[in-house]
C-alpha cells in the first residue's frame, strides 16, 4: 500500500471556507449577518443623523434621499436609529446567550459527571423552567426586577440557561461513561481537572450549536418584550421598542413600524441561517434539540 | 403501563410544585420590596406594616411558602391592583377569549401545516417542498407583533376588509345577542343561529389567528417534513414496496402513521408555544384575553395578576403535556404490552 | 433443461449524483434453477445486496440499471424501478434481515401481510387472510389466528422471521430472495429458520438466492454459491467445491478467516479493506490485499473463466489438488 500523499491537501481553514461558500444558505446568512454587524459596529460612522435628535418639524416623513427610511413620530431619523438599534439587539443576543451558556454548561457538566440522583434532580429542576410557555418566565422575572433592558437580559438568561444545562447534561452523562474519562479517573486525576480538561472539550459542542441557533430567537424575544413594554424603554434604541411607539400612527405611516420590524426580521433570519450552518458544520447528523 | 401513568402523574405534580416554588421565589424573594409589589407604588407606611402583618411577610420563608401554597390551592391569588377584584375572577372572565384564539390557531396550524409538511417530504425539492421550507425559514424569524401589524396594515388599513382590533363588534353584540354556552363566540353564536354575530366574530378572529399561527406553522411544517422523511426511510417501507404495494398506499396508509405518532408530542408543545405567544398577539389586537391582561398588568405594575397568570398558564401547559403523553398510549401500538 | 427460476445476465448498477455516476455492480450473471438454493457471499459493499435489489426494483431513484433479468422465463424491465417492481410482482418474494424492522411496528401483522399478499397475487382480502393463516400454521407459529392479530413487537425475532417466511411463500413465488435472514437471530433459532426455508423451497420448486456473509450457513443449506467481491462475481461453484477446493484467492482468504469449531488454528483476518466503488481502476480489485499476485494482477482485469464445473475470475488461481 502506498502512503497517502498529504502535501497537497488544503489547509483546515481553506476547507472550512470552502464549506462556508459551498453551503448556500449559510453563505446568505453569513452575508446578511456581516451587514448587520457592520451596521452595529460602525453605527456612529454610518448614521446620517443623531438617533436621539427630536425634531417635530420633520416628524413622520416618508423615506427619501435625506432620510433613507423616513422619520418617526418625534422626527427622529429612522435609518440612524435602526443602525444603533443593531448594536442593542446584537449586544442583547450575545450577552444573554453567553450568560446562559456560562451558567448552564457547568451545571450540566457536573450533574452528568456526578451522575445518579444529581442528574435526576437536575432534570426535574430544569423541567420546572421548561414548563413555562415562552416569554412568560421573562415577563414574570422582569416584572419582579423592574423594567429595563438589563433586567430583561437577566430574565432572558435565567429562562434560557436550563436548556443548556440539559443539553450539556445528556452529553456529559455519555462522556463520563467513556473509556477516556474512566481511565483518567483511574489515573488519579482530580475531579476538577477531569471536568475541565477531559469532559468539557467533549461536551461543549452541542451547547455551542444550540447557542448559535438560539441567538436569533433571543433577539426576537427581547424585541417582543420591549414591544409589550418591558425591557427597553426610552431613550434606549431598540427595534421592538421602535415598533411599539409607532403603533399609534403606523396605519397611515407604515415605515415607522415596518422599517424596524424588517430590521428584526432580516437579523433574526440571518442568524437562523447562520445557526443552521454552524449546526451542519459541527453536528451534521444532528440530534440536537 | 399503569405504573408509568402513576410515575408520570407524580412527576407532573412535582414539577407543578416546582412551578409554585419558582413563582413564590419570583414574587417574594426576587423583588427589592415584595410588599410594594403587592400593594402598588408608594404605599403608606401603615399600609406596608398592615399588609406585612396580614400576609406574614415578616415570617421565615418556608412558613411563607406554606401559606402561599395554601392560598393557591384555595384559588386565592390576591386582588388585581388594577381592577381591585380577585385575580382569579379576572382570569376566569378572560379565559374563553384566549381559549378561542388558541384553539383556532392550533386548528389552522395542524390543518395547513401538517399536509404541507407531508407533501413537502413526499416530493422533496419540488415546488411544495421549496414553499414549505421557505415558510419554515421565514416564519420563525418574523416577530409575531410584526406580522400582526402587517396584517393590520393590509387588511384593516388599506383594504378595510377586516376590523382592526377587538373580538366582536360591540353594536353587533347589542343587536344580535346570543347566550354564552361555551364562552367561544364562534360556537355560541352558531348555536343560537345568530349569523351576523358569527360573521363578526369570525372576521375579528381572522387576523389574530393568522398572526399567532405563523411561527408555530413554520415549526410544524418543518418538523412534519422531517418526521415524514425519517418515516420514509424505515425498513418496512422497502418490504411493502417489495411486495408490490403502490407508493400511494405505502405512503398514506403506513408511512403517515409512523410520522404522526411523534408529531403528537409536538402538538402538545405547540399549545404551550401558542399560549406564550398569545401575549403579544392579544396585545396588538386588543384581544380581551389573558395575554392582553397580563401586558396591561405589567405596565400598571399589577404584580399579583402577573404572577397568578404566569403560574396558571404554566400549570395549564403542564396538564396539556400530561394529557398528550397519555394520548400516546391510545395511539402508539408499540406501547401495548 | 428447465427454465431457470431466476436468470441474470450482465447486470450493472450505477448511482448518479452531482459528481457523476458511480458504478457499484460490474456485470453480474447468474442462474438459479427451480428448487435450487444458491448462496451469495461477500463483504459489505461487495454487491451481494445490490444484485437482488436491482433485480427487484428496490433501488433508489438515482440508480441506473442495465443488463437483463428473467424470472421463470419472463423478462423483467430494468429501466425504471417502478417497472421492475411491476414485472416482478407475483414472481419474487423477499425475506429481509431484521424482521422487527421489516414489518411496520405500527400495524398488526394480519393487516400488513394480507395487504402484501393481495398486492402480490391479486386475491381478495378474505383469501389472502386464509393464505396467511395457512402459512402461519405451516411455519408452526403457536396459535396462528391469534398471532396474526399481534403487533410485531409482541413476537420474538424468530417468530417474526417465520411470519415473514409464511408471507413469502404464501405469494407462490418462483424466486425467493433471502437477504441475510438469520444474521439478526439467535443462533438457536437460526438453524430452524434456514431449514424451514430449505424444506419449503424444495417442496415447491422455488429458486432461492440466499445472501449471507456467513460461510457456515452456506455450507448448511446451499447447493451452489457465488462469491462476490467489489461488485462482481469472483468465483462460482457447488458448495462442496468452493469449500474444499476454492480457486479464487479471496475465497480461500474468506475460508481461512472463518473459525472452525474444534480446530485450533490461528484466527486469520484479511488485511486491509475492500475498495470503495470506483477506487480500483486497473487490474484485479482484490490485488492490494492478495498474497499471491503475479504481474497480470495489477495490470489486467481478470475475466470470469468458465470451467467444466464452476468459474472463477483470477489470474493466479489456487492450483487444483490432484489426489
Amino acid at each position: 500500500m502506498t502512503a497517502v500523499d498529504t502535501s497537497n491537501e488544503p489547509s483546515r481553514w481553506a476547507t472550512l471556507l470552502g464549506r462556508v461558500a459551498g453551503n448556500k444558505t449559510f453563505f446568505v446568512g453569513f452575508v446578511l449577518f456581516i451587514i448587520v454587524l457592520i451596521a452595529a459596529i460602525f453605527a456612529p460612522l454610518l448614521a446620517t443623523y443623531d438617533p436621539l435628535a427630536i425634531n417635530f418639524d420633520d416628524k413622520l416623513l416618508p423615506p427619501s434621499l435625506t432620510h433613507f427610511f423616513g422619520t418617526d413620530e418625534l422626527g427622529r431619523d429612522l435609518y440612524s436609529r435602526i443602525l444603533y438599534g443593531a448594536r442593542t439587539s446584537l449586544m442583547i443576543g450575545l450577552m444573554v446567550t453567553i450568560l446562559a451558556v456560562l451558567i448552564g454548561t457547568p451545571i450540566g457538566l457536573i450533574a452528568g459527571y456526578a451522575g445518579g440522583r444529581f442528574g435526576f434532580w437536575l432534570m426535574r429542576f430544569t423541567d420546572v423552567f421548561i414548563a413555562f410557555p415562552p416569554l412568560l418566565l421573562p415577563i414574570a422575572i422582569t416584572a419582579a426586577l423592574g423594567q429595563g433592558l438589563y433586567e430583561a437580559m437577566i430574565a432572558l438568561s435565567i429562562s434560557a440557561f436550563p436548556w443548556y444545562a440539559r443539553i450539556v447534561y445528556s452529553e456529559s452523562q455519555r462522556v463520563s461513561q467513556s473509556l477516556y474519562v474512566k481511565s483518567a479517573k483511574a489515573s488519579g486525576f482530580g475531579h476538577g481537572r477531569i471536568l475541565f480538561k477531559h469532559m468539557l472539550p467533549n461536551c461543549w459542542t452541542p451547547a455551542i450549536t444550540q447557542a448559535s441557533m438560539d441567538f436569533g430567537y433571543t433577539i426576537l424575544a427581547a424585541a417582543s418584550l420591549s414591544f409589550i413594554g418591558i425591557g427597553a424603554k426610552e431613550p434606549d434604541i431598540e427595534w421592538g421598542l421602535m415598533v411599539a411607539t409607532s403603533r399609534t400612527k403606523f396605519l397611515d405611516f407604515w415605515w415607522v413600524a415596518m422599517m424596524p420590524g424588517f430590521a428584526i426580521l432580516i437579523t433574526v433570519f440571518a442568524l437562523n441561517l447562520l445557526g443552521d450552518g454552524v449546526r451542519d458544520l459541527l453536528d451534521p447528523k444532528g440530534d440536537g434539540k | 403501563m399503569f405504573t408509568y401513568v402513576l410515575k408520570r402523574l407524580g412527576t407532573m405534580v412535582l414539577i407543578l410544585l416546582g412551578v409554585l416554588v419558582m413563582t413564590f421565589f419570583i414574587s417574594r424573594v426576587l423583588p427589592g420590596s415584595p410588599v410594594e409589589m403587592l400593594l402598588g407604588s408608594r404605599p403608606t407606611a401603615e399600609a406596608v406594616a398592615r399588609v406585612t402583618e396580614e400576609m406574614g411577610l415578616d415570617r421565615p420563608l418556608p412558613v411563607q411558602f406554606v401559606r402561599y401554597m395554601g392560598e393557591v390551592i384555595q384559588g386565592d391569588f390576591g386582588n388585581s391592583l388594577m381592577t381591585k377584584r380577585p385575580v382569579l375572577t379576572e382570569i376566569g372572565e378572560r379565559f374563553p377569549a384566549t381559549l378561542e384564539l388558541v384553539l383556532c390557531s392550533v386548528l389552522l396550524v395542524l390543518i395547513v401545516g401538517v399536509p404541507l409538511g407531508v407533501f413537502a417530504a413526499l416530493r422533496q425539492n419540488g415546488v411544495i417542498d421549496v414553499v414549505a421550507r421557505s415558510i419554515s425559514a421565514l416564519g420563525v424569524a418574523v416577530p409575531t407583533f410584526l406580522i400582526a401589524m402587517m396584517l393590520q396594515l393590509l387588511f384593516a388599513g388599506k383594504l378595510r376588509w377586516l376590523p382592526l382590533q377587538g373580538r366582536i363588534d360591540d353594536l353587533v353584540l347589542l343587536d344580535h345577542e346570543f347566550p354564552s354556552v361555551t364562552g367561544l363566540y364562534l360556537v355560541d353564536s352558531a348555536l343560537a343561529g345568530q349569523w351576523v354575530a358569527f360573521q363578526s366574530a369570525a372576521a375579528h378572529l381572522a387576523m389574530p389567528t393568522l398572526a399567532l399561527s405563523l411561527s408555530a406553522l413554520a415549526l410544524i411544517v418543518r418538523i412534519t417534513r422531517t418526521m415524514m422523511i425519517e418515516a420514509l426511510s424505515e425498513e418496512f417501507v422497502t418490504t411493502l414496496r417489495a411486495y408490490g404495494l403502490s407508493s400511494t398506499r405505502v405512503n398514506f396508509r403506513y408511512v403517515l402513521k409512523a410520522a404522526m405518532i411523534p408529531l403528537l408530542t409536538v402538538v402538545g408543545m405547540t399549545f404551550g408555544y401558542l399560549l406564550g405567544t398569545s401575549v403579544v398577539a392579544e396585545f396588538v389586537f386588543d384581544w380581551p384575553g389573558i395575554g392582553g391582561f397580563i401586558v396591561r398588568a405589567i405596565t400598571t405594575s399589577d404584580f399579583p395578576s402577573v404572577m397568578a397568570i404566569t403560574m396558571l398558564l404554566a400549570s395549564a401547559y403542564l396538564i396539556i403535556t400530561f394529557f398528550v403523553d397519555m394520548l400516546h398510549f391510545a395511539v402508539d401500538p408499540r406501547l401495548r404490552p | 433443461m428447465t427454465v431457470p427460476a431466476f436468470s441474470v445476465r450482465d447486470l450493472r448498477v450505477g448511482y448518479s449524483s452531482r459528481r457523476g455516476v458511480t458504478q457499484v455492480l460490474h456485470g453480474v450473471s447468474m442462474d438459479i434453477a427451480p428448487g435450487e438454493i444458491v448462496g451469495m457471499v461477500g463483504e459489505s459493499g461487495s454487491g451481494k445486496s445490490t444484485t437482488p435489489s436491482a433485480a427487484l426494483g428496490l433501488v433508489t431513484e438515482n440508480a441506473i440499471v442495465t443488463g437483463s433479468v428473467e424470472m421463470a422465463g419472463q423478462p423483467i424491465r430494468l429501466g425504471r424501478a417502478k417497472e421492475t417492481r411491476q414485472d416482478a410482482r407475483g414472481k419474487a418474494s423477499v425475506i429481509f434481515q431484521q424482521p422487527m424492522r421489516a414489518f411496520s411496528p405500527y400495524d398488526r401483522l394480519d393487516r400488513q401481510i394480507t395487504d402484501a399478499i393481495m398486492a402480490q397475487i391479486g386475491v381478495s382480502r378474505a383469501e389472502a387472510h386464509q393464505k396467511a393463516l395457512d402459512g402461519f400454521t405451516e411455519l408452526k407459529l403457536p396459535d396462528p389466528a391469534l398471532a396474526l392479530r399481534k403487533y410485531p413487537h409482541q413476537m420474538s425475532g424468530g417468530q417474526l422471521q417465520r411470519a415473514m417466511i409464511a408471507l413469502a411463500f404464501a405469494c407462490k413465488p418462483q424466486v425467493l430472495i433471502c437477504d441475510e435472514p438469520t444474521t439478526a437471530l439467535d443462533v438457536t433459532v437460526q438453524a430452524q429458520v434456514i431449514h424451514m426455508i430449505r424444506t419449503l423451497a424444495e417442496e415447491r420448486g422455488v429458486g432461492v438466492l440466499f445472501i449471507t456473509h456467513d460461510l457456515g450457513v452456506v455450507a448448511e443449506i446451499c447447493d451452489r454459491v457465488y462469491v462476490m467481491y467489489s461488485g462482481q462475481i469472483v468465483e462460482e461453484n457447488t458448495v462442496n467445491a468452493v469449500l474444499k477446493q476454492p480457486r479464487h484467492r479471496y475465497t480461500r482468504a474468506l475460508l481461512n478467516s472463518t473459525p472452525v469449531m474444534g480446530e485450533k488454528t490461528r484466527f486469520q483476518t484479511i488485511p486491509g479493506n475492500a475498495p470503495g466503488a470506483g477506487e480500483i481502476k486497473v487490474g484485479c480489485p482484490f490485488a492490494p490485499r492478495c498474497q499471491a499476485t503475479n504481474d497480470l494482477c495489477t495490470t489486467e482485469f481478470p475475466a470470469l473463466q468458465h470451467q467444466a464445473e464452476g468459474s472463477f475470475a483470477c489470474h493466479n488461481p489456487e492450483p487444483l489438488e490432484t489426489v
